[in-house]
């Protein structure tokens, strides 16, 4: 069985008498220690998918599995705690927490699970080493989303989210901030899976998924995933 | 343009309701700042316009006259005649011992007749009485199933008052409110117990009056009552009245005393003609005797002569009868002889029935003596009993002559509605809810300020790419800041219209529901509403929040479109101060976060300690006012006052006198003190106030407890004088001061303050006799007295003892006193509720909006710890442990902010006569602090929900 499982998930919100399908049939499977790029365009659901491999919403029908956990069985507390101890979370805009510094916005979330990595460590990792009692607001771009990286990895997840982690960088942060992500996967063996609407970044993918419409429209493995210092876009 | 107007109007009513807890709380705080406000103002003129009404409507005296004699009819009909008086009548009532139906003991009831024109009586229930024999009852301490009940009046009342009664049963028709009786307090009496249970109105026919115990008077003219003015009036109309009404008083005395004289120089007259009549007769008397004496010794010395003649006949015939023997013998028996001897016998019969006749006589005179000597004897008594009587009727003339000598001046007393307990009580009761309103309204304006400006601050920031967008779509300034000063401005006026509504209609309502229990006025408070106030309040808030508004967009509108479309840079995060003491490496995580964020944000910080500081600060002050307020009696009858009674005589008792009063008081009394006291004036370089100047010497302190916090204050020396604290601080006198002490002749006391004492009720100044008698060369007049009494002796009863003694003039049982003052405190307690009701409301304003504001400021935050996996709890407290935090500090500033508030209440709060010393109760600390936290602790509550509901989805977002 594949590492991450969605058998036939549908996502139907409710707005007022309004029902918005906004994720409808979806399948697809990764494996562990793939790095895996969800890709399509604005409103194509991905944002739903994210939030429902994440445990921050439920879903309508189907299931999800993640390491053999059915996911979309979990209640409110259990998908709490899956937040906490499998899932590492990269957001666009980093969400650091302003009056935090560097190092403890790492401790903020290794705090909370069973086996974080120390966070020094871990913002060294990233190449943060000298900034680390900088605050948020003193550190550039990349390297906030450096250290939201190294957030999600002190935490020791199964899984690293990333929600357009390049979104809010320039070409050459945003390159530099992949290819952190690729080779921490790399080394690490931890499953990343980047959601983007970047289809450029397919190339540097070991599984490519694509969504459309809201459901998923193909899905497919990238033997030679390139390094991301070749890709253009 | 009708098109622009009309998007930015949606685009405010939208603002509004997407913010509508916003917006409701600065509406409510307004509204809650100018409820206060204008409700406790609107309560005191209220109060104040029910008072005037009811007085008007029942017209109530406006001043009314004592006269030590009473006014008899025809003086009545003379004060009606007199200038400056509008309505004029008699009042007659008498303090009867009584046995109500309805109570199982016999009390004393004032019975008045039923007035006509003043003081006209309130119908409750029932009817008025149409027979002698029926009387109404007091409507506040009765219900109706007292009409119908018997009321009857004892036989121990004494006979004086008796023979004014034409009846002495009494049905209940109907129950009534007086104006003289607008409090619960029914007063004193010499009578029985010492204490007026109730009153009761009978009619006129009720009574045999003689003569009014007083007489009331209005005057013409409309006056505010309570006001300066009108109390300028009555003393002025008091001044002009008391002379004329002095010479109506002083006829009757001036006739009294005539009559009294005729009838003694009668009684004079009578007695010597009684004396002269006797004289005479005595002489007569005398004069009998002497002639009887007279006749009886004649008639002894006719009786002597006659038993004279008797015996020389016997001799006569004896020695014929020897000289027969002879005859006889030498001649024998003859004719002749025979003849002489027939002759002889005849004589010696004759002889023998003249014996009779003598002793007869003998027998008589003997007799006469024995009348003669009895009735001499009767004459003498009656003598002795005449003589008896004249001196006894001289007596009695003298102690007539003696009572005319006593026969004082009648002295008039002209007093206003201030005599009146119950009106008194209605202004002072009004003047604690006026001093309370006083503090409120900066408190409030500063609190709904910061209010507005964290919620401003915040919808400008929220709103900025809005700005930015509006501006770069050629908005001009005027027209983006309108947005936001309708929105404060329509809050404020919102609230303002809420606040006015309920200030002026809710608060004076349920204020005199409280006060119904200690006033009796009408059922219903009347209703004013004061539109300068109202206008001028809405005004004031208005513009501060419109002034607030503009500042803070201000701010915003200095920056170019460009800026203000991109995203504001977040706050910078700062190394805080202590964060340098080695400690901070220590200090738990989420304490990190928590303390950051507490100082992060300065104008929360202040507004959180304002707010919760403040909440606790009104809780103290309220609690305050009631922990002073009713101590005030516990302390001064506790700790300052140990005499029992206060006895004040008609004039300066002699040693004597003294003496007397203490043998009368002998089985209740302990320990009995005269001294000197007088109502003065104390005067310092710029002020003078009234003052009660007492000279006593060292035993006062038996009597009173002189000490300042826990240390005892010396009795003055020579030429110093001890201050009451009320006074000291009205006049801002220190100890080693000089103050002049004026008594009513105008005589001076320059004097030292040596001491100041703690002491709530009066004012009072001490000096020693010693010092009097040095600076008037005159002996202090003793004419009032404290009285201890004896283990085991009801004061009240001691009371009335001494009530009835000759010379007393009034007593003052503490105990009485300290009863009635308690029964005000009752309604104190709903002005408490009242405050900590608002200083509640005030403390989860200010936390619902601040917390709103900073949850709302910080939801991608709140989201992404949750993404993060933070849990409900840990997310909570998260956020709310900064709350915690600042509303224990807030807690820490409240207490020292409530002192200083309370300090300020009180010192608003003059109440004539009374010293309030602020005062705090551990109990009361406490519950403010809880009541506190507990405040926080409810809109933590009601936010955790909120918590829960943020969608994790939000820190996906954006920055907006």
């Amino acid at each position: 069985m594949a590492f991450v499982e969605f058998q036939n998930v549908g996502k139907t919100y409710q707005m007022g008498e309004v029902e918005i399908n906004a994720l409808h049939d979806a399948s697809f499977q990764i494996e562990k220690g793939e790095l895996a790029v969800i890709v399509g365009p604005s409103g194509a659901g991905k944002t739903t998918l994210l939030n429902i491999l994440g445990g921050m919403d439920t879903l309508t029908r189907g299931k999800v599995l993640l390491d053999g956990k059915d996911i979309s069985a979990m209640n409110r507390k259990e998908l709490t705690l899956y937040r906490r101890m499998d899932v590492g979370f990269v957001f666009q805009f980093y969400n650091l927490i302003g009056n935090l510094t560097a190092l403890e916005n790492v401790e903020l979330a290794n705090q909370i699970c069973k086996n974080p990595l120390p966070a020094s460590q871990v913002l060294k990792d990233v190449g943060l080493e000298p900034r680390m009692k900088n605050f948020p607001s003193q550190l550039s771009g990349g390297e906030q989303q450096r250290v939201a990286i190294a957030r999600a990895l002190a935490k020791n997840p199964k899984l690293l989210l990333c929600d357009e982690p390049t979104g809010a960088l320039d070409y050459q942060t945003g390159k530099a901030i992949l290819k952190l992500l690729q080779d921490t996967g790399r080394r690490t063996g931890m499953t990343v899976v980047i959601i983007t609407h970047n289809s450029a970044l397919t190339a540097m993918a070991d599984r490519v998924i694509r969504v459309k419409n809201g459901t998923i429209s193909s899905m497919e493995q990238n033997p030679n995933p390139m390094d991301i210092s070749e890709i253009e876009w | 343009m009708v098109m622009k107007r009309n998007m930015m109007g949606r685009n405010l009513r939208r603002s509004i309701v997407n913010s509508l807890g916003r917006y409701i709380a600065i509406a409510t705080i307004i509204a809650l700042g100018t409820a206060i406000f204008v409700g406790l103002r609107s309560t005191k003129m209220d109060m104040v316009a029910t008072g005037q009404a009811y007085t008007d409507s029942q017209n109530m005296f406006d001043l009314r006259f004592i006269s030590t004699y009473g006014w008899e009819p025809e003086q009545v009909e003379e004060i009606a005649a007199l200038e400056g008086l509008e309505d004029v009548e008699g009042v007659f009532y008498a303090d009867l011992i009584a046995q109500s139906e309805k109570s199982s003991d016999a009390l004393v009831y004032r019975f008045y007749t039923v007035p006509e024109s003043i003081n006209r009586l309130v119908l409750l229930e029932g009817r008025m009485p149409e027979r002698a024999d029926e009387c109404l009852a007091d409507g506040f301490r009765n219900d109706e199933s007292v009409i119908g009940t018997k009321v009857t009046v004892s036989r121990e009342n004494s006979d004086d008052a008796l023979d004014q009664l034409e009846q002495r049963e009494f049905t209940v028709v109907g129950l009534v409110s007086s104006p003289l009786y607008m409090d619960t307090n029914r007063g004193n009496t010499s009578v029985g117990s010492g204490s007026i249970a109730n009153f009761f109105f009978v009619p006129a026919d009720a009574f045999d009056i003689s003569y009014y115990t007083e007489v009331h008077a209005t005057i013409p003219g409309d006056y505010q009552i309570y006001s300066q003015e009108y109390n300028d009036a009555m003393e002025q109309a008091a001044d002009l009245l008391k002379p004329e009404l002095e010479a109506i008083a002083q006829a009757r005395v001036d006739s009294i005393r005539q009559d009294a004289m005729e009838e003694y120089e009668d009684g004079l007259a009578d007695y010597n003609q009684a004396e002269a009549d006797y004289q005479k007769e005595k002489a007569d008397a005398l004069r009998q005797l002497d002639e009887a004496k007279a006749d009886l010794e004649q008639a002894e010395a006719e009786l002597a002569g006659g038993q004279t003649e008797l015996e020389n006949g016997r001799q006569q015939l004896s020695d014929s009868r020897a000289q027969l023997e002879q005859q006889l013998q030498a001649y024998g028996s003859n004719a002749q002889l025979q003849a002489y001897e027939q002759e002889l016998n005849q004589q010696e019969q004759q002889l023998i029935q003249a014996q009779a006749e003598l002793d007869e006589n003998r027998q008589k005179l003997a007799e006469g003596w024995a009348d003669w000597e009895q009735s001499k004897q009767e004459t003498q008594e009656k003598f002795s009993d005449a003589e008896a009587e004249l001196a006894e009727a001289e007596q009695e003339l003298q102690d007539a002559w003696n009572e005319i000598q006593d026969i004082a001046d009648a002295e008039v007393y002209v007093l206003d509605r201030n005599s009146n307990v119950g009106y008194c009580s209605l202004d002072s009761n009004s003047d604690i809810v006026a001093g309370v309103a006083r503090v409120f309204p900066a408190f409030f304006l500063l609190v709904a300020a910061l209010v507005c400006i964290t919620t401003m601050t915040r919808m400008v920031e929220e709103e900025r790419t809005q700005i930015g967008t509006l501006k770069a779509l050629g908005y001009g300034n005027g027209a983006i800041v309108s947005k936001y000063l309708l929105y404060s401005g329509s809050s404020a006026i919102l609230g303002c219209t809420m606040g006015v509504i309920l200030g002026s209609i809710v608060f004076p309502i349920v204020l005199w529901q409280a006060y119904k229990i200690i006033l009796v006025v009408t059922p219903n408070i009347l209703l004013r509403f004061d539109w300068k106030m109202a206008l001028s309040v809405t005004a004031l808030y208005t513009l501060a929040m419109l002034a607030v508004s503009w500042y803070c967009c201000h701010r915003a509108l200095q920056e170019v479109p460009a800026e203000l479309i991109r995203p504001k840079a977040p706050g910078a995060g700062k190394k805080l101060l202590i964060e340098r003491i080695p400690l901070w490496e220590r200090v738990s995580f989420l304490n990190k976060v928590a303390i950051r964020n507490i100082f992060r944000y300065r104008q929360r910080l202040v507004m959180m300690l304002l707010g919760i500081g403040g909440c606790t600060a009104l809780l103290m002050t309220g609690f305050g006012i009631r922990d002073s307020i009713a101590k005030i009696v516990d302390v001064q009858f506790r700790d300052v006052t140990q005499y029992d009674l206060a006895v004040n005589f008609r004039s300066g008792q002699t040693e004597r006198q003294q003496e007397q009063f203490r043998k009368a008081m002998e089985e209740d009394a302990e320990e009995i003190l005269f001294f000197h006291q007088v109502s003065g004036t104390i005067e310092t370089d710029s002020q003078s106030r009234d003052i009660y100047i007492m000279a006593a010497g060292e035993q006062i302190k038996d009597f009173v407890d002189f000490h300042w916090g826990k240390e005892p204050v010396a009795l003055p020396g020579e030429n110093e004088v001890l201050l009451s604290s009320g006074m000291a601080e009205i006049l801002d006198i220190q100890i080693g001061d000089t103050v002049v002490l004026r008594d009513p002749d105008l005589q001076e006391l320059s004097v030292r303050v040596s001491g100041i004492y703690e002491n709530h009720i009066y004012n009072y100044a001490l000096v020693t006799p010693e010092t009097i008698r040095q600076q008037w060369g005159t002996e202090p007049e003793m004419q009032s007295a404290y009285v201890t009494v004896r283990e085991g002796r009801n004061p009240d009863n001691a009371g009335a003892t001494a009530s009835g003694l000759d010379g007393v003039s009034n007593v003052l049982v503490s105990q009485q006193i300290a009863e009635s003052v308690n029964g005000m405190m009752s309604a104190l307690d709903l002005v408490v509720v009242v405050v900590v009701l608002c200083a509640g409301v005030l403390g989860v304003i200010v936390l619902y909006n601040l917390t709103n504001i900073n949850i709302n400021e910080r939801i991608r935050e709140i989201a992404t710890i949750k993404v993060l996996g933070f849990n409900a709890r840990e997310t909570g407290m998260y956020v709310f442990k900064e709350n915690l935090v600042l509303s224990a500090f807030g807690v820490l500033v409240g207490i020292p902010m409530g002192k200083l508030l309370l300090e300020f209440v009180m010192s608003q709060i003059k109440i004539d006569m009374i010293w309030i010393k602020p005062l705090f109760t551990m109990p009361s600390l406490l519950a403010s602090v809880a009541l506190t936290i507990c405040s926080a602790l409810v809109v933590d509550c009601l936010f955790y929900s909120s918590l829960d509901r943020i969608n994790m989805a939000e820190a996906l977002k954006s920055v907006e």
